[in-house]
Protein backbone atom coordinates (compact mmCIF):
# COMPACT_ATOMS: atom_id res chain seq x y z
CA UNK A 1 0.00 0.00 0.00
CA UNK A 2 2.87 2.32 0.83
CA UNK A 3 4.18 1.61 -2.64
CA UNK A 4 0.93 2.75 -4.27
CA UNK A 5 0.90 5.84 -2.12
CA UNK A 6 4.38 7.05 -3.04
CA UNK A 7 3.78 6.18 -6.69
CA UNK A 8 0.62 8.29 -6.86
CA UNK A 9 2.19 11.19 -4.97
CA UNK A 10 5.20 11.11 -7.29
CA UNK A 11 2.83 11.07 -10.25
CA UNK A 12 0.86 14.03 -8.88
CA UNK A 13 3.94 16.17 -8.25
CA UNK A 14 5.19 16.10 -11.82
CA UNK A 15 1.74 16.18 -13.34
CA UNK A 16 1.07 19.38 -11.39
CA UNK A 17 4.41 20.78 -12.45
CA UNK A 18 3.44 20.47 -16.12
CA UNK A 19 0.06 22.03 -15.38
CA UNK A 20 1.84 24.82 -13.49
CA UNK A 21 3.63 25.87 -16.67
CA UNK A 22 0.36 25.76 -18.56
CA UNK A 23 -1.39 27.90 -15.94
CA UNK A 24 1.30 30.58 -15.86
CA UNK A 25 1.90 30.91 -19.62
CA UNK A 26 -1.14 33.07 -20.49
CA UNK A 27 0.06 35.61 -17.94
CA UNK A 28 3.82 35.43 -18.09
CA UNK A 29 4.55 33.99 -21.53
CA UNK A 30 5.82 30.60 -22.60
CA UNK A 31 9.43 31.54 -22.09
CA UNK A 32 12.08 29.44 -20.37
CA UNK A 33 11.87 31.58 -17.23
CA UNK A 34 8.30 30.40 -16.69
CA UNK A 35 9.57 26.82 -16.63
CA UNK A 36 12.50 27.93 -14.50
CA UNK A 37 10.09 29.43 -11.99
CA UNK A 38 7.85 26.39 -11.88
CA UNK A 39 10.69 23.89 -11.58
CA UNK A 40 12.49 26.06 -9.03
CA UNK A 41 9.43 26.48 -6.84
CA UNK A 42 8.67 22.77 -7.03
CA UNK A 43 12.20 21.81 -6.00
CA UNK A 44 12.22 24.33 -3.16
CA UNK A 45 8.85 23.05 -1.97
CA UNK A 46 10.07 19.47 -2.08
CA UNK A 47 13.15 20.44 -0.07
CA UNK A 48 10.97 22.00 2.62
CA UNK A 49 8.61 19.04 2.42
CA UNK A 50 11.39 16.48 2.85
CA UNK A 51 12.66 18.34 5.89
CA UNK A 52 9.28 18.80 7.56
CA UNK A 53 8.14 15.32 6.56
CA UNK A 54 11.16 13.84 8.22
CA UNK A 55 10.55 15.80 11.42
CA UNK A 56 6.85 15.03 11.52
CA UNK A 57 7.39 11.33 10.85
CA UNK A 58 9.67 11.16 13.89
CA UNK A 59 7.07 12.71 16.18
CA UNK A 60 3.98 11.03 14.74
CA UNK A 61 4.94 7.84 12.94
CA UNK A 62 1.38 6.89 12.11
CA UNK A 63 -0.29 6.34 8.75
CA UNK A 64 -3.19 8.57 9.77
CA UNK A 65 -0.95 11.65 9.86
CA UNK A 66 0.54 10.85 6.47
CA UNK A 67 -2.93 10.40 5.08
CA UNK A 68 -4.02 13.74 6.51
CA UNK A 69 -1.07 15.52 4.92
CA UNK A 70 -2.02 14.12 1.50
CA UNK A 71 -5.70 14.96 1.99
CA UNK A 72 -4.85 18.59 2.73
CA UNK A 73 -2.66 18.72 -0.38
CA UNK A 74 -5.50 17.19 -2.42
CA UNK A 75 -7.93 19.76 -1.04
CA UNK A 76 -5.66 22.65 -2.06
CA UNK A 77 -5.15 21.19 -5.54
CA UNK A 78 -8.92 20.75 -5.85
CA UNK A 79 -9.57 24.44 -5.17
CA UNK A 80 -6.72 25.72 -7.38
CA UNK A 81 -9.13 26.07 -10.36
CA UNK A 82 -11.09 28.59 -8.29
CA UNK A 83 -8.23 30.97 -7.72
CA UNK A 84 -5.25 30.42 -10.02
CA UNK A 85 -6.54 32.98 -12.49
CA UNK A 86 -7.19 35.53 -9.76
CA UNK A 87 -3.72 35.06 -8.28
CA UNK A 88 -2.12 35.39 -11.70
CA UNK A 89 -4.14 38.54 -12.39
CA UNK A 90 -3.07 40.19 -9.16
CA UNK A 91 0.59 39.27 -9.63
CA UNK A 92 0.41 40.48 -13.24
CA UNK A 93 -1.08 43.83 -12.22
CA UNK A 94 1.44 44.42 -9.47
CA UNK A 95 4.62 43.08 -11.05
CA UNK A 96 4.26 42.84 -14.80
CA UNK A 97 1.81 45.32 -16.31
CA UNK A 98 3.95 48.39 -15.78
CA UNK A 99 7.43 46.94 -15.80
CA UNK A 100 9.11 45.31 -18.76
CA UNK A 101 10.88 42.19 -17.60
CA UNK A 102 8.57 41.89 -14.60
CA UNK A 103 7.25 38.64 -16.05
CA UNK A 104 10.33 36.81 -14.76
CA UNK A 105 9.93 37.57 -11.08
CA UNK A 106 6.18 37.68 -11.53
CA UNK A 107 6.11 34.09 -12.70
CA UNK A 108 8.26 33.07 -9.74
CA UNK A 109 5.95 34.79 -7.28
CA UNK A 110 2.81 33.38 -8.89
CA UNK A 111 4.30 29.88 -8.96
CA UNK A 112 5.16 30.20 -5.27
CA UNK A 113 1.74 31.42 -4.23
CA UNK A 114 -0.01 28.68 -6.18
CA UNK A 115 2.24 25.69 -5.58
CA UNK A 116 4.53 26.16 -2.59
CA UNK A 117 2.08 24.83 0.00
CA UNK A 118 0.60 21.82 -1.84
CA UNK A 119 4.02 20.75 -3.13
CA UNK A 120 5.57 21.05 0.32
CA UNK A 121 2.84 18.77 1.63
CA UNK A 122 3.43 16.25 -1.15
CA UNK A 123 7.18 16.47 -0.50
CA UNK A 124 6.54 15.27 3.05
CA UNK A 125 5.28 11.93 1.77
CA UNK A 126 8.59 10.26 0.88
CA UNK A 127 10.43 10.59 4.22
CA UNK A 128 7.22 9.73 6.00
CA UNK A 129 6.83 6.59 3.92
CA UNK A 130 10.43 5.62 4.66
CA UNK A 131 9.75 6.03 8.37
CA UNK A 132 6.70 3.79 8.20
CA UNK A 133 8.48 1.21 6.07
CA UNK A 134 11.60 1.09 8.22
CA UNK A 135 10.97 -1.82 10.47
CA UNK A 136 14.57 -2.74 11.04
CA UNK A 137 17.65 -0.62 10.93
CA UNK A 138 19.72 -2.83 8.64
CA UNK A 139 17.34 -2.41 5.68
CA UNK A 140 16.51 1.30 5.96
CA UNK A 141 18.66 2.21 2.98
CA UNK A 142 17.14 -0.51 0.87
CA UNK A 143 13.58 0.44 1.76
CA UNK A 144 14.29 4.13 1.17
CA UNK A 145 15.86 3.32 -2.18
CA UNK A 146 12.88 1.26 -3.30
CA UNK A 147 10.35 3.89 -2.25
CA UNK A 148 12.25 6.75 -3.89
CA UNK A 149 12.58 4.72 -7.06
CA UNK A 150 8.86 4.00 -7.16
CA UNK A 151 7.99 7.58 -6.38
CA UNK A 152 10.25 8.80 -9.17
CA UNK A 153 8.85 6.31 -11.68
CA UNK A 154 5.45 7.72 -10.73
CA UNK A 155 6.81 11.21 -11.39
CA UNK A 156 8.11 10.15 -14.78
CA UNK A 157 4.79 8.68 -15.82
CA UNK A 158 2.80 11.60 -14.41
CA UNK A 159 5.00 14.00 -16.33
CA UNK A 160 4.78 12.12 -19.62
CA UNK A 161 1.09 11.30 -19.45
CA UNK A 162 0.17 14.89 -18.57
CA UNK A 163 2.32 16.58 -21.17
CA UNK A 164 1.73 14.05 -23.96
CA UNK A 165 -1.93 13.24 -23.46
CA UNK A 166 -3.92 14.84 -20.66
CA UNK A 167 -3.24 18.36 -21.87
CA UNK A 168 -4.59 17.37 -25.28
CA UNK A 169 -7.61 15.56 -23.95
CA UNK A 170 -8.78 17.66 -21.03
CA UNK A 171 -9.00 21.16 -19.69
CA UNK A 172 -6.26 22.08 -17.21
CA UNK A 173 -8.80 22.50 -14.42
CA UNK A 174 -10.24 19.06 -15.13
CA UNK A 175 -6.79 17.53 -14.78
CA UNK A 176 -6.26 19.42 -11.51
CA UNK A 177 -9.54 18.07 -10.12
CA UNK A 178 -8.80 14.52 -11.24
CA UNK A 179 -5.33 14.64 -9.73
CA UNK A 180 -6.81 15.92 -6.47
CA UNK A 181 -9.39 13.14 -6.56
CA UNK A 182 -6.75 10.52 -7.16
CA UNK A 183 -4.67 11.79 -4.23
CA UNK A 184 -7.70 11.83 -1.94
CA UNK A 185 -8.81 8.33 -2.86
CA UNK A 186 -5.34 6.89 -2.37
CA UNK A 187 -4.89 8.71 0.95
CA UNK A 188 -8.20 7.35 2.24
CA UNK A 189 -7.52 3.83 1.01
CA UNK A 190 -4.13 4.00 2.61
CA UNK A 191 -5.40 4.91 6.03
CA UNK A 192 -8.17 2.30 5.75
CA UNK A 193 -5.98 -0.55 4.58
CA UNK A 194 -2.60 0.08 6.14
CA UNK A 195 -1.93 -2.49 8.86
CA UNK A 196 -2.17 -0.47 12.01
CA UNK A 197 -0.50 -2.94 14.23
CA UNK A 198 2.48 -3.58 12.05
CA UNK A 199 5.79 -3.25 13.70
CA UNK A 200 6.16 0.53 13.55
CA UNK A 201 7.88 2.18 16.39
CA UNK A 202 5.43 3.02 19.08
CA UNK A 203 3.99 6.46 18.74
CA UNK A 204 2.54 8.56 21.49
CA UNK A 205 -0.43 6.29 21.86
CA UNK A 206 -3.39 7.45 24.03
CA UNK B 1 5.05 34.32 -41.87
CA UNK B 2 5.09 31.34 -44.04
CA UNK B 3 5.79 28.61 -45.23
CA UNK B 4 7.66 25.58 -46.13
CA UNK B 5 10.88 25.42 -48.02
CA UNK B 6 12.24 21.99 -47.35
CA UNK B 7 15.97 21.66 -47.41
CA UNK B 8 16.58 18.78 -49.74
CA UNK B 9 18.98 16.07 -48.78
CA UNK B 10 21.31 16.99 -51.59
CA UNK B 11 21.86 20.28 -49.91
CA UNK B 12 20.42 22.71 -52.36
CA UNK B 13 17.71 25.06 -51.33
CA UNK B 14 14.54 25.68 -53.24
CA UNK B 15 15.30 29.05 -54.68
CA UNK B 16 13.58 32.35 -54.25
CA UNK B 17 12.67 34.32 -57.34
CA UNK B 18 14.75 33.76 -60.40
CA UNK B 19 18.15 34.66 -59.03
CA UNK B 20 20.37 31.71 -59.61
CA UNK B 21 22.64 31.61 -56.60
CA UNK B 22 21.65 32.16 -53.02
CA UNK B 23 23.87 32.37 -50.02
CA UNK B 24 23.52 32.40 -46.29
CA UNK B 25 24.11 35.85 -44.84
CA UNK B 26 23.48 34.93 -41.24
CA UNK B 27 22.90 31.71 -39.37
CA UNK B 28 22.55 31.28 -35.66
CA UNK B 29 20.58 29.63 -32.93
CA UNK B 30 19.01 32.41 -30.89
CA UNK B 31 17.33 31.93 -27.54
CA UNK B 32 14.14 31.01 -29.39
CA UNK B 33 14.82 30.10 -32.98
CA UNK B 34 17.29 28.59 -35.36
CA UNK B 35 17.56 31.61 -37.62
CA UNK B 36 18.93 31.81 -41.13
CA UNK B 37 18.97 34.82 -43.41
CA UNK B 38 19.35 33.93 -47.04
CA UNK B 39 20.39 36.37 -49.72
CA UNK B 40 19.64 35.83 -53.37
CA UNK B 41 20.53 38.80 -55.51
CA UNK B 42 18.85 41.72 -53.80
CA UNK B 43 16.22 39.53 -52.15
CA UNK B 44 16.63 38.48 -48.54
CA UNK B 45 14.57 35.88 -46.78
CA UNK B 46 14.33 35.19 -43.07
CA UNK B 47 13.96 31.51 -42.18
CA UNK B 48 13.26 29.85 -38.89
CA UNK B 49 14.17 26.20 -38.93
CA UNK B 50 12.29 23.56 -37.03
CA UNK B 51 12.73 19.81 -37.31
CA UNK B 52 14.63 20.00 -40.57
CA UNK B 53 12.02 22.21 -42.20
CA UNK B 54 12.63 25.84 -42.94
CA UNK B 55 9.74 28.22 -42.60
CA UNK B 56 9.94 31.48 -44.50
CA UNK B 57 9.11 34.20 -42.04
CA UNK B 58 9.87 37.37 -43.88
CA UNK B 59 11.19 38.73 -47.15
CA UNK B 60 12.62 41.94 -48.51
CA UNK B 61 14.07 43.14 -51.79
CA UNK B 62 16.63 45.75 -50.82
CA UNK B 63 16.44 47.21 -54.33
CA UNK B 64 12.67 47.75 -53.98
CA UNK B 65 11.90 48.27 -50.32
CA UNK B 66 8.14 48.37 -50.90
CA UNK B 67 8.00 45.05 -52.74
CA UNK B 68 5.74 42.63 -50.90
CA UNK B 69 7.46 39.37 -51.67
CA UNK B 70 5.31 37.01 -49.70
CA UNK B 71 1.88 36.33 -51.04
CA UNK B 72 0.10 36.91 -47.77
CA UNK B 73 1.70 40.32 -47.11
CA UNK B 74 -0.65 42.06 -49.52
CA UNK B 75 -3.65 40.38 -47.91
CA UNK B 76 -2.61 41.63 -44.47
CA UNK B 77 -3.52 45.10 -45.77
CA UNK B 78 -7.17 44.00 -45.93
CA UNK B 79 -7.61 45.58 -42.49
CA UNK B 80 -7.36 49.02 -44.06
CA UNK B 81 -10.50 48.30 -46.11
CA UNK B 82 -12.30 48.46 -42.78
CA UNK B 83 -10.20 51.18 -41.15
CA UNK B 84 -9.02 53.40 -44.01
CA UNK B 85 -7.49 55.99 -41.69
CA UNK B 86 -5.76 54.03 -38.93
CA UNK B 87 -4.05 56.11 -36.27
CA UNK B 88 -2.54 53.25 -34.30
CA UNK B 89 -1.51 49.83 -35.54
CA UNK B 90 -0.21 46.92 -33.44
CA UNK B 91 1.77 44.11 -35.03
CA UNK B 92 2.21 40.94 -32.96
CA UNK B 93 5.25 39.10 -34.35
CA UNK B 94 7.81 41.30 -36.11
CA UNK B 95 9.85 38.87 -38.19
CA UNK B 96 11.91 40.85 -40.68
CA UNK B 97 9.67 43.81 -39.99
CA UNK B 98 8.61 44.16 -43.63
CA UNK B 99 4.90 44.36 -42.86
CA UNK B 100 5.37 46.89 -40.06
CA UNK B 101 7.76 48.97 -42.14
CA UNK B 102 5.59 49.00 -45.27
CA UNK B 103 2.47 49.71 -43.21
CA UNK B 104 4.22 52.70 -41.65
CA UNK B 105 5.21 53.84 -45.15
CA UNK B 106 1.69 53.80 -46.57
CA UNK B 107 0.12 55.18 -43.40
CA UNK B 108 2.67 57.82 -42.41
CA UNK B 109 0.28 59.49 -39.98
CA UNK B 110 -0.14 56.26 -38.02
CA UNK B 111 1.90 54.92 -35.12
CA UNK B 112 2.94 51.34 -35.85
CA UNK B 113 3.95 49.40 -32.73
CA UNK B 114 5.33 45.89 -33.01
CA UNK B 115 5.89 43.30 -30.34
CA UNK B 116 8.52 40.62 -30.86
CA UNK B 117 9.65 37.91 -28.49
CA UNK B 118 13.18 37.44 -29.77
CA UNK B 119 15.65 40.34 -29.43
CA UNK B 120 17.88 38.67 -32.03
CA UNK B 121 15.05 38.88 -34.58
CA UNK B 122 14.82 42.64 -34.00
CA UNK B 123 18.56 42.98 -34.62
CA UNK B 124 18.29 40.97 -37.82
CA UNK B 125 15.33 43.03 -39.03
CA UNK B 126 17.45 46.14 -38.58
CA UNK B 127 20.60 44.71 -40.08
CA UNK B 128 19.24 42.81 -43.08
CA UNK B 129 15.64 43.85 -43.69
CA UNK B 130 15.78 47.65 -43.90
CA UNK B 131 13.84 47.95 -40.68
CA UNK B 132 14.51 51.15 -38.74
CA UNK B 133 12.85 52.03 -35.49
CA UNK B 134 11.63 55.57 -35.22
CA UNK B 135 9.00 57.76 -33.67
CA UNK B 136 6.18 56.04 -35.53
CA UNK B 137 7.74 52.61 -35.78
CA UNK B 138 8.60 51.02 -32.46
CA UNK B 139 9.33 47.50 -31.31
CA UNK B 140 8.65 46.13 -27.87
CA UNK B 141 10.67 43.02 -27.07
CA UNK B 142 8.27 40.89 -25.12
CA UNK B 143 5.96 37.94 -25.30
CA UNK B 144 2.94 38.99 -27.39
CA UNK B 145 0.42 37.79 -24.84
CA UNK B 146 2.14 39.53 -21.94
CA UNK B 147 2.37 42.74 -23.97
CA UNK B 148 -1.28 42.73 -25.04
CA UNK B 149 -2.37 42.00 -21.49
CA UNK B 150 -0.40 44.97 -20.19
CA UNK B 151 -1.90 47.13 -22.96
CA UNK B 152 -5.33 46.12 -21.66
CA UNK B 153 -4.31 47.29 -18.19
CA UNK B 154 -3.05 50.57 -19.62
CA UNK B 155 -6.28 50.98 -21.58
CA UNK B 156 -4.32 51.43 -24.80
CA UNK B 157 -6.33 51.44 -28.06
CA UNK B 158 -5.40 50.36 -31.55
CA UNK B 159 -7.31 50.64 -34.82
CA UNK B 160 -5.72 47.62 -36.44
CA UNK B 161 -4.12 44.66 -34.65
CA UNK B 162 -2.15 42.30 -36.89
CA UNK B 163 -1.56 38.81 -35.52
CA UNK B 164 1.35 37.06 -37.17
CA UNK B 165 3.37 35.28 -34.49
CA UNK B 166 4.88 31.94 -35.37
CA UNK B 167 8.01 30.21 -34.24
CA UNK B 168 9.06 28.31 -37.32
CA UNK B 169 5.88 26.32 -37.68
CA UNK B 170 5.33 26.20 -33.96
CA UNK B 171 2.26 28.11 -32.89
CA UNK B 172 2.47 29.84 -29.51
CA UNK B 173 -0.74 28.34 -28.12
CA UNK B 174 -1.39 31.20 -25.72
CA UNK B 175 -1.81 33.48 -28.75
CA UNK B 176 -4.67 31.40 -30.16
CA UNK B 177 -7.11 31.26 -27.27
CA UNK B 178 -10.45 32.92 -26.66
CA UNK B 179 -8.98 34.75 -23.68
CA UNK B 180 -6.21 36.22 -25.85
CA UNK B 181 -8.66 37.33 -28.54
CA UNK B 182 -10.80 38.94 -25.84
CA UNK B 183 -7.76 40.87 -24.69
CA UNK B 184 -7.17 41.98 -28.28
CA UNK B 185 -10.80 43.05 -28.52
CA UNK B 186 -10.40 45.14 -25.38
CA UNK B 187 -7.60 47.18 -26.90
CA UNK B 188 -9.45 47.86 -30.14
CA UNK B 189 -10.51 51.45 -30.73
CA UNK B 190 -14.14 51.88 -31.85
CA UNK B 191 -14.41 50.51 -35.38
CA UNK B 192 -11.09 48.72 -35.03
CA UNK B 193 -10.26 45.32 -36.52
CA UNK B 194 -8.07 42.33 -35.79
CA UNK B 195 -6.27 40.89 -38.81
CA UNK B 196 -4.92 37.38 -38.35
CA UNK B 197 -2.70 35.22 -40.52
CA UNK B 198 -4.08 31.67 -40.28
CA UNK B 199 -2.98 28.45 -41.92
CA UNK B 200 -6.10 27.07 -43.53
CA UNK B 201 -4.80 23.63 -44.43
CA UNK B 202 -4.61 22.22 -40.91
CA UNK B 203 -7.21 21.19 -38.34
CA UNK B 204 -6.16 24.09 -36.10
CA UNK B 205 -7.77 26.45 -38.64
CA UNK B 206 -11.27 25.23 -37.82
CA UNK B 207 -10.67 25.69 -34.10
CA UNK B 208 -9.25 29.15 -34.65
CA UNK B 209 -12.18 30.20 -36.81
CA UNK B 210 -14.66 29.02 -34.19
CA UNK B 211 -12.68 30.80 -31.48
CA UNK B 212 -12.71 34.03 -33.51
CA UNK B 213 -16.44 33.55 -34.12
CA UNK B 214 -16.98 33.38 -30.36
CA UNK B 215 -15.21 36.68 -29.71
CA UNK B 216 -15.94 38.75 -32.83
CA UNK B 217 -19.21 39.49 -34.61
CA UNK B 218 -18.10 39.82 -38.23
CA UNK B 219 -15.43 37.96 -40.15
CA UNK B 220 -14.01 38.55 -43.59
CA UNK B 221 -11.58 35.99 -44.96
CA UNK B 222 -9.11 36.66 -47.75
CA UNK B 223 -6.95 34.26 -49.72
CA UNK B 224 -6.61 30.58 -48.98
CA UNK B 225 -4.70 27.51 -49.97
CA UNK B 226 -2.08 27.97 -47.30
CA UNK B 227 -2.51 31.36 -45.71
CA UNK B 228 -5.92 32.70 -44.99
CA UNK B 229 -6.14 36.22 -43.70
CA UNK B 230 -9.03 36.86 -41.38
CA UNK B 231 -10.34 40.33 -40.61
CA UNK B 232 -12.52 40.29 -37.50
CA UNK B 233 -14.59 43.06 -35.98
CA UNK B 234 -16.20 43.23 -32.52
CA UNK B 235 -19.41 44.68 -33.98
CA UNK B 236 -21.49 43.58 -36.90
CA UNK B 237 -20.18 45.02 -40.15
CA UNK B 238 -22.06 44.40 -43.37
CA UNK B 239 -20.09 45.02 -46.49
CA UNK B 240 -20.73 43.40 -49.84
CA UNK B 241 -17.95 42.48 -52.20
CA UNK B 242 -19.06 45.43 -54.33
CA UNK B 243 -18.67 47.80 -51.39
CA UNK B 244 -15.25 46.36 -50.64
CA UNK B 245 -14.26 47.09 -54.25
CA UNK B 246 -15.48 50.65 -53.81
CA UNK B 247 -13.38 51.06 -50.70
CA UNK B 248 -10.37 49.43 -52.36
CA UNK B 249 -10.60 51.92 -55.20
CA UNK B 250 -10.67 54.93 -52.87
CA UNK B 251 -7.90 53.50 -50.75
CA UNK B 252 -5.72 52.81 -53.76
CA UNK B 253 -6.16 56.39 -54.93
CA UNK B 254 -5.34 57.86 -51.56
CA UNK B 255 -2.47 55.54 -50.53
CA UNK B 256 -0.93 54.59 -53.86
CA UNK B 257 0.01 51.07 -52.85
CA UNK B 258 2.64 49.30 -54.92
CA UNK B 259 0.14 46.46 -55.28
CA UNK B 260 -3.46 46.61 -56.38
CA UNK B 261 -5.83 46.79 -53.41
CA UNK B 262 -8.46 45.49 -55.80
CA UNK B 263 -6.54 42.22 -56.02
CA UNK B 264 -6.97 41.80 -52.26
CA UNK B 265 -10.73 42.09 -52.64
CA UNK B 266 -10.53 39.61 -55.54
CA UNK B 267 -9.42 37.11 -52.95
CA UNK B 268 -12.26 37.84 -50.55
CA UNK B 269 -13.85 34.50 -49.73
CA UNK B 270 -17.26 34.76 -48.03
CA UNK B 271 -17.71 31.00 -47.88
CA UNK B 272 -17.89 29.43 -44.42
CA UNK B 273 -15.21 26.79 -44.76
CA UNK B 274 -15.23 25.34 -41.25
CA UNK B 275 -17.73 23.45 -39.09
CA UNK B 276 -19.54 25.99 -36.91
CA UNK B 277 -20.11 23.51 -34.14
CA UNK B 278 -17.21 22.12 -32.22
CA UNK B 279 -14.58 22.94 -29.68
CA UNK B 280 -12.83 26.26 -29.39
CA UNK B 281 -9.42 27.10 -27.98
CA UNK B 282 -9.26 28.36 -24.39
CA UNK B 283 -6.32 28.98 -22.06
CA UNK B 284 -7.07 25.81 -20.13
CA UNK B 285 -7.32 23.68 -23.25
CA UNK B 286 -5.54 24.68 -26.44
CA UNK B 287 -3.68 21.76 -28.06
CA UNK B 288 -2.66 24.09 -30.87
CA UNK B 289 0.41 22.29 -32.10
CA UNK B 290 -1.21 18.87 -32.31
CA UNK B 291 -4.07 20.43 -34.28
CA UNK B 292 -1.56 22.20 -36.47
CA UNK B 293 0.05 18.89 -37.34
CA UNK B 294 -3.24 17.41 -38.56
CA UNK B 295 -3.81 18.26 -42.20
CA UNK B 296 -7.30 19.00 -43.50
CA UNK B 297 -8.33 17.01 -46.54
Amino acid sequence: MLVVLVFVCGWAILSLEILGGRILTPFFGSDVYVWGSVIGVFLMSLAIGYFLGGKLSKRFPKPGYLSAVILVAAAIVAVLPLFHEKVNNVVFDVMVAESVGGERWGSLVAASVLFLVPMTLLGMVSPYAVQLAATELVSVGEKAGTLYAISTVGSFLGCVMTSFYFILWWHTDTILLRTAGLLAVVALLFVALYPRTSSQKKGQEG
Amino acid sequence: MKKITIILALGFVVGVGNQACSKTLYERQSLYHYIRVEGSGTVRTLHFRRRGTEYDESMVDIAQPLWLGMRYYRLMFAGSLFVPEPKRVLMVGLGGGTLSRVTAHYFPEAVVDSVELDPEVVKIAEKYFLFRQGKNLKVFVRDGRVHVKSLVRRKAKYDIILLDAFRGGYIPYHLTTKEFLEECRKILAPGGVVVANLWDDVRLYEYQRRTFARVFKSHYAFGGGGNKILVATPRKVNLSKGELYERAKKLQKRRRFSFEMKSVVDEYDPEIDYPLRGEILVDGHAPANILRSQPLK
